[in-house]
């Protein structure tokens, strides 16, 4: 004892004890961690869960970046990427699933409007359901971008559905697809509905029939990035039967607006159009109440 | 005072270090991954050997318009770095014919960073000791980013290099008059490298004011012309001109050029704990953050042991050494830090502090080193074991070595975990290459997202070298049969990408760690 005592009276064997300690922890963490392959699924309880018909169409928000790679995966589930700051795209969302790596929701559970549900836990990894503390259970349009038919100026047949978007032109920013963007500084899901270069043109969206839907808001705007003083307006035509109402979006800022008389189960036709295309960075959404 | 010993001890261990780092820097040299800026330093280095040897040839090699027609080419970078490369263009490729003019041009920088590893050693065993000499050079070669930067055709590990060169000939010209002389040529050098070199002058007068202070503070005001700062006044900047042929007429003109592009220089984004930046820029810890979670841990904890440790009380003994390296490393890391300078997603741009850093870690080692109470080999044995984890670690990563994080943060993988890009530089893999010279079909048309434009401009070079088979096309996605994402963060839309393309086939993805680094999906 004494002998251990008098060695550790020296600080530079202190200081060699450190560099022992480091060439551990590096030789552990080389063979435990940097060469360990990250698990390519999830735990079957879990996926079971997420395929349960309640969930379906449900974004699925992660906590971590260890869970991208599952994307390419589970090509069926709407699983959104983690990396910035994915809470943020949460904030305007009613209802989402989320899995985490530890029991704790962080930055996604901070709403105070927010019920917070562990549905599943299985081999490390956690499933949340969050949502809105009204009880409504409500689905974005945003959602479903393989189920809307769009039709364009440029594809008055029918726009292609490619690698996920609807193709409205020919330039890169002419689609129809879903989008997460800032308006007035706090971000919202959209499906984003650029209005094409010419005067003249239009984009034309068929929403699918919504057999379980109680109730519809329409909501729009042009984000933060396209707000401009001198920009003629983005108008949405909607249309289903008789019924027309025609909704201007507000300059980088996020508007809802309730459709009356519309019957929220059948599908509306939306159309797109204004005078000068130029920096109309337009999104849309549609949220469906559905019956619980 | 410095020591003169030259036995065949002192002479074996540089070199056998010197063979270390050769190998790794040579070690599947073909794994090395093209960068974004590679065609412009190729092209130029390419276009400067023809211009010297056509130019002695035809006897036109002074004609303005002769100049002109050859330098024009990425005018604004000096030229020192692509001088090295246009050497290595003639010497290992047009002359000798032994590689391709990739791999010819990134040779030079190679050698050049084992000559800077030579005078890393030499400089830490004259200011003080040769324990201190053998753990800074193995601090400086087990740096697996400074590594990557040392294998490639581009101008970083270069201006780390001869600004090493000149604040080295700087400390020695205090003992030596040859060295205080050549202290001009060398910063004449430094400038002729990158922008960053002058930088370098900071920790130069700071040292020459706590050395001299005291006499100059007393009206000794001739003391400022010892014979570094004489040379540095008569010689630095006519070597920058003589070596830059493209400021050799409109001078003025160009020299304003030069200095305008870089005060006006693009963002660049940057992805940093999830959060995208460009403007503002980064928080100003985010240098030394970097820097902080991709040094090797060893390396870190014995320059701490360093700065600590060692007897600063005794430091004036040899003309402030260890000051001059504290200083020099200091401020090439906060003049990143304070600057309105673009900032990328490592450490590419302040390189110049790592020689430093290793050779302040080099001295927290070999102080502990000496203190301890054991056989001499045995000891060495085990100190020398410090560095396995990092070679293990710099051997896997097989050429991606910008995709190095030290344990502290728990790799590539612990980097991701804390939203910290990956990789950047547009980085064309081997792998890649490999994989789509595998395909049989006549034509493979290949997209690239999110940034795909710099992969059509590296793929080009790959091309004209046989690198890349003929029957590659870069496309549009529309048309491609191939859509390959990389994993980049600071693209605003790849995870909006990383989600849309999950419903094509992946057909081949390059790893590291565990990480993805990119994914190679089938389109139709």
């Amino acid at each position: 004892m004494k002998k251990v005592l008098l060695f550790l009276k020296n600080r530079y064997h202190i200081a060699a004890i450190g560099f022992l300690l480091i060439f551990l922890y590096s030789l552990i963490i080389l063979f435990t961690y940097r060469f360990r392959e990250l698990p390519d699924s999830l735990p079957h309880t879990i996926v079971k869960t997420i395929e349960q018909s309640s969930y379906q169409g449900m974004p699925l928000f992660t906590a971590s970046q260890f869970f991208d790679h599952l994307i390419k995966k589970y090509p069926q589930f709407d699983i959104r990427a983690a990396g910035n700051k994915p809470w943020k795209q949460t904030e305007t969302l009613h209802s989402f699933l989320l899995l985490t790596l530890d029991d704790d929701v962080a930055h996604f559970g901070d709403r105070k409007n927010l019920t917070i549900q562990k549905l599943q836990e299985d081999s490390g990894v956690y499933l949340f359901l969050l949502t809105q503390k009204s009880g409504k259970r409500i689905l974005l349009l945003s959602s479903m971008i393989e189920k809307l038919k769009v039709s364009s100026s440029y594809h008055p047949k029918g726009s292609p559905f490619k690698l996920g978007v609807h193709k409205t032109g020919y330039k890169s920013w002419m689609y129809v697809g879903l989008l997460t963007e800032n308006f007035n500084e706090k971000m919202h899901e959209g499906v984003w509905a650029h209005p094409l270069n010419k005067k003249g043109t239009f984009i034309t969206i068929i929403t699918p029939l919504m057999a379980t839907a109680t109730q519809i808001t329409f909501q729009s705007g042009i984000t933060d990035t396209g707000k401009c003083k001198h920009c003629s307006p983005v108008i949405a035509t909607i249309v289903q039967g008789e019924h027309t109402q025609k909704i201007n979006a507000p300059e980088g800022d996020w508007k809802t607006v309730p459709l009356k008389g519309f019957n929220p189960k059948k599908p509306l036709t939306i159309t797109i159009t204004t005078e000068k295309p130029g920096r109309r960075h337009y999104c849309f959404n549609i949220a469906y109440t559905m019956k619980k | 005072m410095i020591k003169k010993e030259s036995n065949l001890k002192n002479i074996l261990t540089p070199l056998l270090l010197a063979l270390l780092y050769l190998f790794l820097l040579l070690y599947h040299t073909d794994r090395v991954p093209l960068t974004d800026d590679a065609r412009f330093y190729l092209e130029a280095g390419e276009q400067y050997a023809i211009w010297f040897e056509e130019g002695i040839k035809t006897g036109n090699l002074l004609k303005p318009d002769f100049i002109d027609r050859y330098w024009q080419t990425n005018h604004e970078h000096p030229p020192f770095a692509k001088l090295l490369m246009a050497s290595g263009y003639l010497i290992f490729h047009k002359w000798s014919g032994l590689c391709n003019k990739i791999l010819a041009q990134r040779l030079p920088i190679s050698l050049f960073a084992i000559f800077i590893l030579l005078f890393l050693y030499r400089f830490a065993r004259q200011a003080f000791s040769k324990e201190v000499a053998l753990f800074a050079s193995l601090a400086f070669i087990f740096l697996p980013r400074t590594l990557f930067h040392a294998r490639v055709a581009t101008l970083d590990f270069a201006v780390a290099g001869t600004s090493f060169l000149f604040v080295y000939s700087y400390w020695r010209g205090y003992e030596s008059k040859r060295w205080a002389w050549m202290t001009g040529p060398l910063f004449g050098l430094a400038l002729a490298t990158k922008l960053n070199a002058p930088f370098m002058l900071f920790p130069v007068v700071i040292h020459f004011l706590i050395v001299h202070g005291k006499e100059i503070f007393r009206g000794k005001i001739s003391r400022i012309f010892i014979p570094q700062f004489v040379s540095m006044l008569l010689f630095s900047l006519p070597l920058f001109f003589a070596l830059w042929p493209w400021m050799w007429h409109h001078t003025v003109d160009r020299f304003l050029e030069y200095t305008t592009f870089h005060m006006k220089h693009y963002g660049i984004l940057m992805y940093y704990f999830g959060e995208v930046y460009r403007e503002p820029r980064p928080p100003i810890t985010a240098p030394a953050l970097m820097m902080l979670i991709t040094t090797p841990v060893v390396t870190l904890y014995a320059a701490t042991l360093g700065v600590t440790l060692y007897r600063w009380k005794l430091d004036y003994k040899n003309n402030y050494p260890m000051t001059l390296t504290l200083l020099a490393a200091f401020i090439s890391i906060t003049a990143l830090m304070f600057l309105p300078a673009p900032f990328y997603s490592g450490v590419k741009l302040f390189q110049p502090f790592f020689p430093f850093f290793a050779m302040i870690a080099g001295v927290g080692i070999a102080l502990v080193f000496n203190k301890i109470e054991i056989q001499k080999s045995l000891k060495t044995g085990l100190f020398l074991l410090l560095f396995l984890p990092t070679f293990i670690t710099t051997l896997a990563l097989d050429g991606a070595h910008l995709s190095y994080f030290n344990d502290a943060i728990g790799g590539t993988k612990g980097a991701m975990s804390y939203r910290t890009e990956r990789h950047y530089y547009d980085l064309f893999y081997p792998e890649l290459i490999d994989w789509i010279n595998r395909q049989k079909a006549k034509r493979i048309r290949i997209a690239f997202e999110p940034n795909g434009s710099e992969y059509n401009e590296s793929s080009r070079i790959l091309k004209k070298e046989k690198v890349l088979q003929n029957s590659f096309v870069y496309s549009s996605v529309e048309s491609a049969d191939y859509i390959v994402l990389t994993d980049e963060y600071r693209w605003k839309q790849y995870p909006e990408l990383l989600r849309r393309y999950r419903r094509m086939k992946p057909v081949f993805e390059v790893k590291r760690e565990g990480v993805s680094l990119l994914t190679v999906y089938k389109k139709h």
